[in-house]
């Protein structure tokens, strides 16, 4: 005859093991804590995005945002526009600065739209509209 | 190829889900010598696996003398019937220990299943 299949211990860890008793499997954050959280790729990415922009300006304003595009491939530089005192006020950094000001204006706006939660930082002043 | 791409939170991609999960560190080269031993590594294997799905099949290569080193040595290869039932396979065994072991579980590809190489 045959033999009684011997009852055998299976080498996998029990599940049950990763639950701690006592504890809840699944928190809930306080929705005062909830907008900290986002899970939405779309605007996470919105996010990184807004994160490199950030650094970019930190780094210009520190004087480090290196552009190495070669002298003879960048394109012309527009006409210089002087303030009343002669100083020039379209330089490279302010240039620079204006475009990345802008993206980030547009990245903030694109958050507000998509998440309900999103806390615009502080210093962000919604565009006057131009008509 | 019927390849699908799982998506992280953090909008990266996973390697790509297939029917067949590969379970490395799971099992060592004294245990799977033992013909006892591998016998009851491969049934736990089959029962954990049948959990999640339908599983075609379980390979265990393990030294011979004529090949003391085969293609996907001391890995677990599980063929499900399914990509779903191979994620959840792949879920849930993924972290989990394994006689004391932590396992890791990935996917590979039909191609290189079907053609014998289980390191991918």
């Amino acid at each position: 005859g045959e033999a009684a299949p011997r009852k055998r211990r299976s080498r996998w860890e029990p599940e049950e093991a990763k639950v701690i008793p006592g504890l809840p499997t699944a928190i809930t954050l306080p929705p005062s804590l909830a907008h900290l959280v986002d899970i939405n790729p779309e605007t996470l990415e919105l996010q990184m995005q807004l994160n490199t922009i950030n650094q970019r300006i930190a780094l210009l304003q520190a004087g480090k945002l290196l552009d190495d595009t070669p002298p003879e491939q960048r394109s012309p530089s527009p006409e210089p526009i002087y303030n009343e005192f002669g100083v020039r006020l379209n330089t490279r950094e302010q240039r620079i600065r204006e475009k990345l000001q802008d993206r980030r204006t547009e990245l903030i706006l694109e958050l507000i739209k998509k998440n309900p939660n999103y806390k615009p930082p502080a210093d962000f002043r919604p565009p006057k509209k131009t008509r | 190829l019927g390849v699908s791409v799982a998506l992280n939170p953090l909008g990266g991609a996973l390697a790509a889900t297939t029917r067949i999960v590969v379970l490395t560190d799971a099992v060592s080269a004294e245990e799977i010598v033992d013909p006892q031993e591998y016998e009851d590594i491969l049934a736990d294997m089959k029962d954990e696996a049948a959990r999640h799905g339908l599983c075609n099949n379980v390979l265990i290569p393990r030294p011979t003398p004529e090949n003391p080193n085969p293609p996907g040595m001391c890995k677990v290869v599980m063929e499900f019937n399914d990509v779903n039932s191979a994620v959840k396979a792949r879920n849930a065994m993924h972290g989990r220990k394994f006689a004391g072991r932590v396992v890791n579980a990935t996917f590979l590809t039909e191609e290189a299943y079907f053609s014998g190489r289980y390191d991918g």
